[in-house]
């Protein structure tokens, strides 16, 4: 069983915190739920659950999407919602093939709106190859109108040769990001609150394994993949070398980042490596591949910006887990226990 | 090249605040100066101000309720008054965010966006972000923008400078729009 994290020493979590994704999610996340439900697939904390049923071995994920507004550069809560299923399923070597749909309408939201997204998880889903065949719907009062959209998507694993996941990575691997960092939670913060990098940002929003699905499936050198999303990059940094207990290594400055992106980052006061995306994978490679994936994903499949970032080692220091390498200097990144605030007033 | 002016928000609510009364008291006199000048050569000048509902999302996130449209809080400082330009609403930081000021710029060739009021690091900020991608030259007067906070003003105007525009002192600026550039 994969060690879990109890970051918090005291620090009273809330339901905001957890729902930033970082220290306090893995805090309420190893003292409230595992401790109440364990299990070692739970313990795992992988982005979806693996059911073997020996014939047959099952990929499912769960997750809820609130974003406003609802509607913004890149996408909408419909797209977001069925690539994040996506994406969580191919974590485990799997595309999805079957989504459940749980709404939740807040009272008040335009119908029009609603068949809107509606649309949008119905076309997404087609182009991800994925049925819908379930779901509920319930209406809350609320003091914002919008909705909630939840999926639980399943598909079968379709990885051949051993496993993926952060069991599976070694000392000496290689670590590769597919694209630019932050675009997504820049595009949704500048179009809520007007600052004038929604024209130029846009979100990263994409069913990743559309694109590299079948290399996914088919290369065992391919070792874990995870999706940067709530924590951004730094948060899958920090995962990986928590599950693993070795030390993670990365050049900052190889990190690619758009101009806009790093403009408006510096604007706020927040750091583009822990900025959401929501179609930027973190992938571990064994030892000496980093440089030809790279280069295929740069050539092949869609990933101009792709990068060779870092590699994980065995951890010296016990409290160096993530280590940042920039303009020649090397310091421990620590892990946050909530995401900062926006400087926006 | 011909120039605007943009005085952003200078609303009651905003100007009479604890936090800034006595920087918006020191910068009205260049304000008032660099109004004069742009009026005088010509120039377009827009006064924008928020204009929000009472339930607007903003005020739970920044916890604060101000420039509530239709209250006195949201009127312009009688200062301003009256008024040598048009005055222009807006629901967001950027004074472009779904307003009629990009096309009132590119109607009148503008192509140099002067910038006033506050605050330096949110609305002027983002309004000069917005400006550049938008394609014209963004400028901060560095004497007729306010903020309640000084080193956040001086980080603002350095990432203006560093990033999307230029930052002028009002004698700069006056001198740039006194030597007809409006009118051009």
């Amino acid at each position: 069983m994969a060690p879990v994290v109890a970051v918090s020493d005291g620090f009273p979590w809330t339901a905001r915190s957890v729902g930033e994704g970082v220290g306090a999610f893995d805090q309420f996340f190893a003292e409230e739920v595992l401790a109440r439900f364990p299990s070692a697939e739970l313990a795992r904390r992988s982005d979806a659950a693996r059911l073997d049923f020996g014939s047959l071995v099952l990929a499912v994920t769960c997750d809820g999407f609130t974003v406003d507004p609802l509607f913004f550069p890149g996408g909408d809560i419909g797209k977001l919602a069925v690539c994040g299923t996506a994406n969580d399923l191919l974590t485990e070597g799997a595309r999805p093939e079957w989504l459940l749909m749980s709404l939740v309408l807040e009272e008040g939201v335009d119908p029009n709106v609603v068949r809107r997204v509606l649309d949008s998880i119905g076309d997404q889903a087609s182009r991800s190859g994925a049925t819908l065949v379930g779901g509920d719907t319930k209406t809350i009062k609320s003091p914002m109108p919008g909705l909630i959209v939840m999926i639980t998507g399943l598909g079968r694993i379709a990885r051949q040769g051993p496993a993926l996941g952060f069991e599976a990575v070694r000392a000496g691997d290689e670590l590769v990001v597919t694209g630019p960092v932050g675009a997504h939670s820049v595009a949704v913060l500048s179009a809520r609150e007007g600052l004038g990098f929604e024209q130029v940002v846009s979100s990263d929003c994409r069913d990743v394994g559309l694109s590299i699905g079948s290399l996914v499936m088919s290369s065992p050198w391919i070792h874990a993949l995870r999706d940067a999303t709530r924590g951004g990059l730094l948060g899958v940094l920090h995962e990986l070398a928590s599950a693993t207990g070795m030390a993670v290594e990365i050049d900052a400055d190889a990190v690619p980042v758009a101009r806009e992106v790093i403009m408006a980052a510096e604007m706020l006061g927040l750091d583009p490596l822990e900025l959401t995306n929501e179609g930027c994978f973190v992938i571990a490679v064994e030892a000496g591949t980093a440089r030809r994936l790279t280069a295929e994903l740069r050539a092949t499949y869609g990933f101009p910006e792709a990068a060779a970032i870092g590699e994980v080692r065995d951890r010296a220091d016990p409290l160096a887990k993530v280590l940042l390498r920039r303009g020649g200097e090397v310091r421990v990144s620590a892990r946050p226990l909530s995401v900062g605030v926006p400087r926006l007033c | 090249m011909s120039s605007a002016l943009v005085v952003v928000d200078m609303q009651r609510d905003l100007c009479l605040n604890a936090r800034r009364r006595e920087k918006v008291v020191a910068a009205l006199p260049s304000i008032l100066r660099l109004i004069d000048a742009c009026s005088a050569a010509g120039c377009l000048i827009v006064y924008s101000v928020f204009s929000l509902p009472p339930d607007d999302e903003q005020f739970e996130r920044f916890g604060d309720r101000y420039c509530i449209e239709g209250t006195p809080g949201a009127e312009l400082i009688s200062e301003l008054l009256p008024l040598k330009g048009l005055k222009m609403a807006k629901q967001k930081h950027s004074v472009f965010f779904e307003t009629d000021l990009d096309q009132m710029l590119r109607e009148r060739g503008v192509r140099r966006v002067l910038f006033a009021g506050l605050q330096t690091q949110i609305c002027i900020l983002t309004s000069a972000a917005d400006a550049n991608f938008r394609g014209y030259k963004p400028l901060a007067v560095r004497e007729c923008v306010i903020s309640s906070n000084d080193q956040a003003k001086a980080d603002a105007l350095a990432w203006i400078s560093r990033y999307v525009g230029g930052v002028l002192s009002v004698d700069e600026a006056i001198a740039s729009v006194g030597s007809g550039s409006c009118r051009e």
